[in-house]
């Protein structure tokens, strides 16, 4: 039976060349200057502060996930209303509230939350400013400014992202404080929901 | 003189007196069944008893209609209502008083619903949902869940170091949970939260501008996360610490009894952060502030 060895060029001759050549080089190469400190101060750090990439969008996944969840049901909501009831305006100045109004939500500078977002808060504030009524007026006054509150905080996390855009710790902030409003005025509307309509 | 302070009284009070009802209603009820109270303004009491059935007495006022002492044919569902007269010009809570003394048997689920008036359970070892808008709630934990939601009403929760799911949502109510054991949650915009756990696995608090006191001892694995805008966080761990912390505030300041100490986050800018293990680490502890101060100590 017949074998082929197969070479890249050149006979033996050449081969042998390259492995004394090889041979020849230096076994190890020493570099310049100590590079162990910086590695071992590298694995000694706290793993939070190494927080990677991949942990990061996690728990951005988490917090996204239970936006849209909570999203998604009250854009239901939103869509179910709109059936039964005329458009729903965006500008709930008209309603005779002292809600604070609705402002853009924004991340910062650099993006907003979508009109979406924005209809099914809307439509959140303007049911709950015509149930307010229905509240003691010491609670009522409460509400509203626990409402502003939030809105103070929103407005005082974007001004430091707009600081500092990148910072991971602003975003969770204000996700959370934009869930936080959210949630609220679902408690509220259903709270104040369950009451009588003051005669 | 005297005498005519007492008539004054007597006659400032006559309409009152002579306005209450008093009720007194009993129905049979499943030992483990639920009972539901809606009232609007007043007290509602709520007491555990040996016995196989639910008592309601008390007075109502004027503005009440009538009370309801409902059960569905297998006992299991008990509902007690206030229904308000439809009386014109009346508004929220001024009337509709009602005092209410309800006994039901120990293992009950309750359902309490109201608008302005406390709320107070003693013994009960079933689970718990407790809600009110202005109202104060007052409860015992046992070793069943216990939600207690309140808008600008305070709330107060004593445990027995059990184990059990406690919730607690207050929008400018202070909230006072002590002995818990578990998982808790606790959430508020202004309100001051003040959570004691003896042990924790899970617990989850924030705030807006609300302070947040957590006081307790962390069960391996545990898990913390507290986190404010612009109220002051402190964490005292009793016992034995085991946890890797990771703290961080945007502009607030951080301490910690434990003996790192926080740098920056960003080289110019604001933002300081502390990361560090006790002991084994096998808890983790996630404490998060916009402006507020965050303070963390072992005892």
């Amino acid at each position: 039976m017949n074998t082929e060895r197969t070479t890249s060029g050149g006979g033996d001759g050449d081969h042998d060349a390259v492995l004394r050549a090889v041979a020849q080089l230096p076994q190890s190469i020493e570099p310049r200057r100590d590079l162990w400190p910086a590695i071992a101060r590298g694995l000694d750090q706290p793993t939070s502060t190494r927080r990677t990439r991949f942990e990061v969008s996690w728990s951005f996944a988490a917090a996204a996930a239970v936006g849209c969840v909570a999203l998604g049901a009250l854009l239901s909501y939103s869509v179910l209303r709109q059936d039964a009831t005329p458009a729903v305006p965006t500008d709930p100045s008209a309603t005779a509230s002292n809600l604070p109004t609705v402002q853009q939500a924004n991340f910062g500078s650099y993006a907003a939350l979508g009109p979406e977002y924005e209809r099914a808060r809307a439509t959140l504030v303007i049911d709950l400013a015509e149930r307010l009524d229905r509240l003691p007026p010491v609670t009522r006054l409460k509400v509203e400014k626990n409402l502003a509150e939030i809105q103070r905080a929103v407005t005082e996390i974007n001004a430091a992202l707009e600081r500092a855009p990148g910072d991971t710790l602003l975003q969770e902030l204000l996700m959370n404080a934009y869930q936080d409003e959210l949630s609220l005025l679902a408690h509220l509307n259903q709270t104040t929901g369950a009451l009588p309509a003051r005669t | 003189m005297k005498n005519l302070y007492v008539a004054i009284a007597a006659l400032v009070l006559s309409p009152v007196a002579l306005a209450e009802q008093s009720v007194d209603k009993r129905v049979q009820a499943d030992p483990q069944g639920e009972v539901q109270v809606s009232t609007v303004s007043g007290l509602v009491s709520i007491d555990a008893w040996d016995r196989d059935e639910v008592q309601v007495t008390g007075t109502l006022g004027d503005d009440v209609e009538r009370l309801d002492v409902e059960t569905d044919r297998e006992r299991r569902h008990t509902l007690i209502k206030v229904v308000a007269k439809k009386s014109s010009g009346r508004r929220h809570g001024d009337d509709v008083d009602a005092e209410l003394s309800i006994r039901v048997p120990a293992g009950s689920r309750l359902d309490v619903n109201t608008v302005s008036a406390d709320v107070s359970v003693n013994g009960i070892r079933g689970e718990q949902r407790l809600q009110t808008v202005s109202g104060e709630i007052s409860s015992d934990i046992a070793a069943e869940d216990v939600e207690a939601k309140t808008v600008s009403g305070s709330v107060v929760l004593r445990g027995e170091s059990k184990p059990a799911v406690v919730t607690v949502t207050t929008v400018s109510g202070d909230a006072q949970v002590l002995r818990a054991a578990g998982e808790i949650a606790a959430n508020s915009v202004s309100g001051t939260l003040n959570l004691e756990v003896d042990q924790i696995t899970r617990a989850r608090a924030r705030t807006t501008s609300g302070d947040l006191q957590i006081t307790g001892a962390l069960k391996k694995d545990a898990r913390v996360d507290a986190e404010t805008i612009s109220g002051e966080i402190n964490l005292d761990l009793k016992g034995t610490v085991n946890a890797e912390f990771e703290i961080e505030s945007f502009s607030g300041e951080i301490a910690n009894c434990f003996g790192q100490t926080a740098k920056a986050t960003h080289k110019y800018g604001p933002g300081n952060e502390l990361n560090f293990k006790q002991g084994d680490g096998s808890a983790r502890v996630r404490v998060q502030s916009l402006s507020g101060d965050i303070r963390v100590c072992g005892r």
